[in-house]
């Protein structure tokens, strides 16, 4: 029977100090899609860029990155390949694959249409 | 693609586990390097730079987890875990699952039986090409004038075919003869049939053609279809079969064509087909069945309507039946699924009732072992508590529960399988004479689709309820005094409900009894212990003349009557009971004085020897028997029957009466035959039909009706003092002598004839007694269960009592009263229920009403006293208690 887990449950908040600033799953899938976008990157990478990119005000717990990579990879909608970085060290690189590109696109529109319907929400109270 | 993608990561997690786990850990450790060395580039010791790249990247173990806990193989791990604890603890409680197996192998296993049967015997369709527009073509008449298969061969042939309801019709007739040749001579059935029968059935030969038009006209030259299986057996399946001859009766047939194997029309015995060749210039016969393929969409009603527009047509053509004569005997065409034919209507009946019955078993095991869990759960609440409080989750707990029992249903089901297997091998090999298409019954696709769904409902319904009952002790905690009253009034449904089917079962059990001990107490008209039958048929090659006929019949029964041990030995022409028993013709006598536009009654055409009705023990009430010089020359004397006499004589003295039978004997071209005495009846074709009335002709000469034909195939009955099967080798002797190249067919006692002819409520008897016996047994169990587990539920309740001073007497009396009340009201509404299902019961039933007293007497009775037994145990237990020890258990 599959339905034993049909789903891992929540993590209890607030065992390792995670800030009111971390991203719901959702928008993780989204940052990473987006980080990709410019190139493929390593999973440090794509850490060290959403932070750089939203200026630290996102603070993505960094190990969340990688049960959201392997999801990703799961839906096809990014694909990995282990190389040698500069440094000489072995790492998963990722990059986006086309279905992970419109993905990318729907994700982001869908994200702002959210952020809309709230903020409309908010400035009538 | 996608798929592909997911499909590939779930297999190698599956199959590399380790290095998939392996690869994560690699990366994570890549990752916080990078972000020490960042934090070491920014200035800060090696030390605190690794300890701040672990904080920020929030616990490799945990994120590891996460990863894992997404991977579906690991849901499958979950599951598997589940199975073995449900495994471990169906081992720690050996009793229960034992119980709750066989209880559930003994629901499903019957259901899966008998759906088995249900659907091989009634729902696969007969096997030809669209076999739900074939249609039986035959009449009825008002009242018993006429056997109600009238269909006049050749009329019919003439006036239905303008019908546009029907894509093609044909006629056939079945008989047996006798095939002489290279090998053993060998009586095997054969069907005569008009030329459109293969397009009719849409089947044709495998091999060779079917007949053509012209080989169905009258004094065409002899051709012949076999089937495949005697095909095999007798031509070794050799090709060069097709044009050869053959020796049917002696006379010689050309082989033109060999059936697939498994066409079998219209019975599974049918061996030869040959062309029926009509003669429309001479009509006559009433004893043909027609078969038809309707057009597309053309209901057997419309058919049947336009027939019955057609039918008149038929008074142009034969000049003895009138316009007034078919008004006044009301014949008129009767046209239905040729399917209900095959499957009689009393089986269908037979099975669906039959499946209803394995239905209620089945629901009463279910009830059980749906007890039984409930019963656990109570044990389990400490359990089931402490888990809860150590952070498990509800909805892990209902996975489990459902795992829990899916593991239980499919242990049950699987057993129940191989019980149905058992006893459909058992079917097959025994059941042939009592089931149609008994062939067909096999567990196919349907069938274990059929009983998934009854075992994953089960199980689904079992989880579901475990688990309520989990999640109230949850609520209550480990020490709830008494039980929740949600609990009990679900228990004491559940005993109701029990209760009730089991009643219903007991009754239709009840019901089939008293019918098998009324066709026991049947007066089948003859005695047939010590009577050893067997059939002779002899060619018209060889035996040219009925004197010739009438010399080997005196020969053989001669010699049977000097074999030591010998009673009584003689031959008929039909004997009782038998399906393909000689059928009726209408019999006109002198005693009274028939309308012009009406019908006599029917009366059997029988040709009996000296000596056939001492043989079989049949009485003579008046008059006297036949002798051997009635027959040559022939003196004109028959024998009538009792009902015969009733029928048709109108309360007038039969002994000196003339009869004369069929339409020549009403058109007054017969000569009469004068009625020297009157013999008891027997049951012709089955033990229900009430008989028809029969007269016995002397074989072959009776004055004005050609006997030959009848007298050519004979069956013998021969009483002994001793062992009927004893004499057979010396009467095999005997035929050898007389004729080496005839075959002594049917072979039998005449008590496993009459056996036979109960055979079908026998079977649906013993289907239902089996399945009566489970229902009861299980009900019991459970009722027991209940009832000493509600009793259990209430030691604290009793023990406060006792210690305020009730007396254990009273005490016993309450938990007994409980009982007993509980059983009341499932067996009244059981009773109710029965009452209500009469309408289905009553045509398997014979001369006992479905609403017989003395059978829902018994039922109350026997389950009252079950009932007070599984009670009294837990009562006496009650009044035993000893409120200390009962007040400080849990």
């Amino acid at each position: 029977m599959l339905f034993c887990r049909l789903r891992q449950k929540r993590q209890p908040e607030g065992l390792m100090g995670e800030s009111s600033t971390e991203p719901l799953r959702g928008t993780i899938d989204l940052l990473v899609l987006k980080t990709l976008t410019l190139a493929p990157m390593h999973g440090w990478g794509i850490s060290q860029r959403i932070q750089q990119l939203t200026s630290g005000a996102l603070e993505v717990n960094q190990g969340s990155l990688y049960p959201a990579l392997q999801r990703l990879e799961r839906k096809d909608w990014i694909d990995s390949e282990w190389h040698v970085t500069d440094s000489g060290r072995r790492a998963k690189y990722y990059r986006l694959t086309a279905a992970g590109k419109r993905a990318a696109g729907q994700e982001a529109a869908s994200w702002r249409r959210h952020v809309l319907a709230v903020e409309a929400l908010l400035a009538q109270t | 693609m996608r798929l592909y993608k997911w499909l590939g990561m779930t297999l190698r997690e599956v199959v590399h586990g380790r290095a998939v786990a392996a690869e994560a850990d690699e990366e994570m450790r890549f990752h916080l390097a990078m972000e020490t060395e960042q934090n070491v580039r920014a200035g800060l010791s090696a030390q605190t730079a690794h300890r701040d790249a672990l904080l920020a990247f929030g616990g490799v173990l945990r994120h590891r987890e996460a990863m894992r806990d997404e991977q579906p193989a690991r849901r499958f791990e979950h599951f598997v875990h589940d199975v073995r604890f449900a495994l471990r603890l169906l081992r720690r409680t050996p009793g229960f699952t034992i119980a709750a197996v066989l209880t559930l192998a003994v629901g499903i296993g019957g259901n899966t039986a008998v759906f088995s049967a249900v659907n091989g015997v009634l729902l696969h369709p007969l096997p030809y090409p669209n076999a739900d527009r074939l249609v039986t073509i035959a009449h009825t008449t008002k009242g018993d004038g006429i056997p109600t298969n009238l269909p006049n061969s050749s009329a019919m042939h003439v006036v239905y075919s303008p019908a546009k309801s029907f894509a093609a019709m044909a006629l056939y007739e079945s008989d047996k003869v006798t095939l002489t040749g290279r090998d053993l001579p060998e009586r095997l059935a054969i069907a005569h049939a008009t030329q459109s029968l293969f397009s009719v059935l849409g089947v044709s030969p495998h091999l060779g053609r079917a007949f053509t038009a012209d080989e169905d006209q009258p004094g065409a030259a002899s051709v012949v279809l076999i089937s495949d299986a005697l095909w095999r057996r007798r031509f070794n399946g050799d090709r060069a079969i097709l044009g050869q001859t053959v020796l049917l009766d002696g006379s010689p047939s050309t082989v033109v064509g060999v059936m697939p194997s498994g066409f079998a029309f219209p019975s599974e015995d049918v061996q030869l087909w040959m062309p029926m060749r009509i003669d429309v210039h001479k009509l006559e016969g009433f004893h043909t069945p027609g078969i038809g393929r309707l057009r597309p969409g053309v209901t057997p009603e419309a058919a049947e309507r336009e027939l019955t527009s057609l039918l008149p047509r038929v008074t142009t053509l034969v000049d003895f039946l009138s316009a007034e004569t078919l008004k006044g005997a009301g014949i008129r065409p009767d046209v239905h699924p040729y399917a209900d034919d095959v499957v009689p209507i009393s089986v269908r009946r037979t099975l669906w009732t039959l499946w209803a019955t394995v239905a209620l078993v089945l629901l009463i095991a279910c009830v059980n072992v749906a007890s039984l869990l409930a019963v656990r759960a109570e044990a389990r609440r400490r359990e089931m508590s402490l888990r809860s409080a150590l952070g498990a989750e509800r909805r892990h707990l209902l996975a489990q529960s459902i795992t829990e029992s899916t593991v239980l249903v499919l242990l049950g089901a699987a057993l129940g399988i191989a019980f149905a297997n058992i006893a459909l091998i058992m079917l097959r090999r025994f059941g042939a004479d009592m089931l149609p298409r008994v062939g067909e019954v096999r567990m196919d696709g349907a069938v274990y689709i059929v009983t998934g769904l009854v075992s994953a409902g089960a199980a689904l319904i079992f989880g579901i309820a475990t688990h309520r009952a989990d999640g109230r002790s949850l609520e209550l905690g480990s020490r709830g005094g008494t039980t929740d009253s949600r609990g009990l009034r679900m228990r004491h449904a559940l005993v109701i409900a029990q209760v009730a089917m089991a009643a219903m079962l007991l009754v239709v059990c009840g019901l089939m009894v008293r019918t098998a001990q009324n066709l026991t107490r049947v007066d089948i008209g003859f005695r047939p212990d010590n009577v050893l039958t067997f059939r002779v048929a002899l060619p018209e090659v060889g035996y040219p003349a009925a004197a010739d006929v009438m010399h080997f019949h005196n020969a053989m029964l001669e010699r049977i009557r000097h074999l030591p041990g010998v009673v009584a030995a003689g031959a008929t022409s039909d004997l009782p009971l038998s399906p393909m028993g000689s059928s009726g013709d209408v019999l006109r006598t002198d005693r009274v004085a028939g309308g012009p536009n009406t019908l006599p009654p029917a009366a059997e055409m029988r040709a009996a020897t000296p000596g056939y009705l001492e043989a079989m023990g049949i009485p003579l009430r008046r008059g006297r028997l036949l002798r051997d010089d009635d027959s040559d020359p022939p003196s004109g004397a028959v024998i009538v029957t009792d009902a015969v006499v009733r029928k048709t004589m109108a309360g007038r003295e039969p002994i000196g009466a003339r009869v004369a039978h069929g339409l020549a004997g009403v058109r007054d071209e017969r000569p009469w035959s004068d009625v020297v005495g009157v013999a008891g009846d027997v049951r012709g074709t089955s033990l229900e039909e009430e008989p028809m009335g029969a007269v016995y002709y002397p074989m072959v000469n009776a004055p004005g009706v050609n006997m030959e034909w009848l007298a050519r195939s004979m069956s013998y009955a021969v009483r002994v003092r001793t062992e009927p099967m004893a004499l057979l080798p010396s009467i095999r002797a005997f035929v050898r002598e007389l004729d080496p190249a005839l075959p002594l067919t049917e072979a039998r006692t005449l008590r496993s004839v009459v056996d036979a002819a109960s055979g079908k409520t026998r079977f649906a008897m013993m289907a239902l007694a089996v399945a009566a016996a489970a229902g009861l047994l299980l009900g019991s169990i459970g009722l027991y269960g209940m009832l000493a587990f509600a009793t259990a539920q209430r030691t604290r309740e009793i023990g406060v009592r006792i210690a305020l001073g009730a007396r254990p007497g009273a005490m016993r009396v309450s938990v007994l009263r409980q009982g007993l009340e509980l059983c009341g009201v499932g067996l009244v509404l059981g009773l109710v229920a029965a009452l209500a299902l009469r309408v289905a019961i009553r045509p398997m039933l014979y001369q006992v009403s479905a609403t017989d007293p003395l059978t829902f007497i018994a039922v109350a009775a026997v389950l009252m006293f079950v009932g007070t037994i599984a009670a009294w145990i837990p009562a006496s237990r009650a009044a035993r208690l000893d409120p200390v020890r009962a007040l400080r258990s849990e």
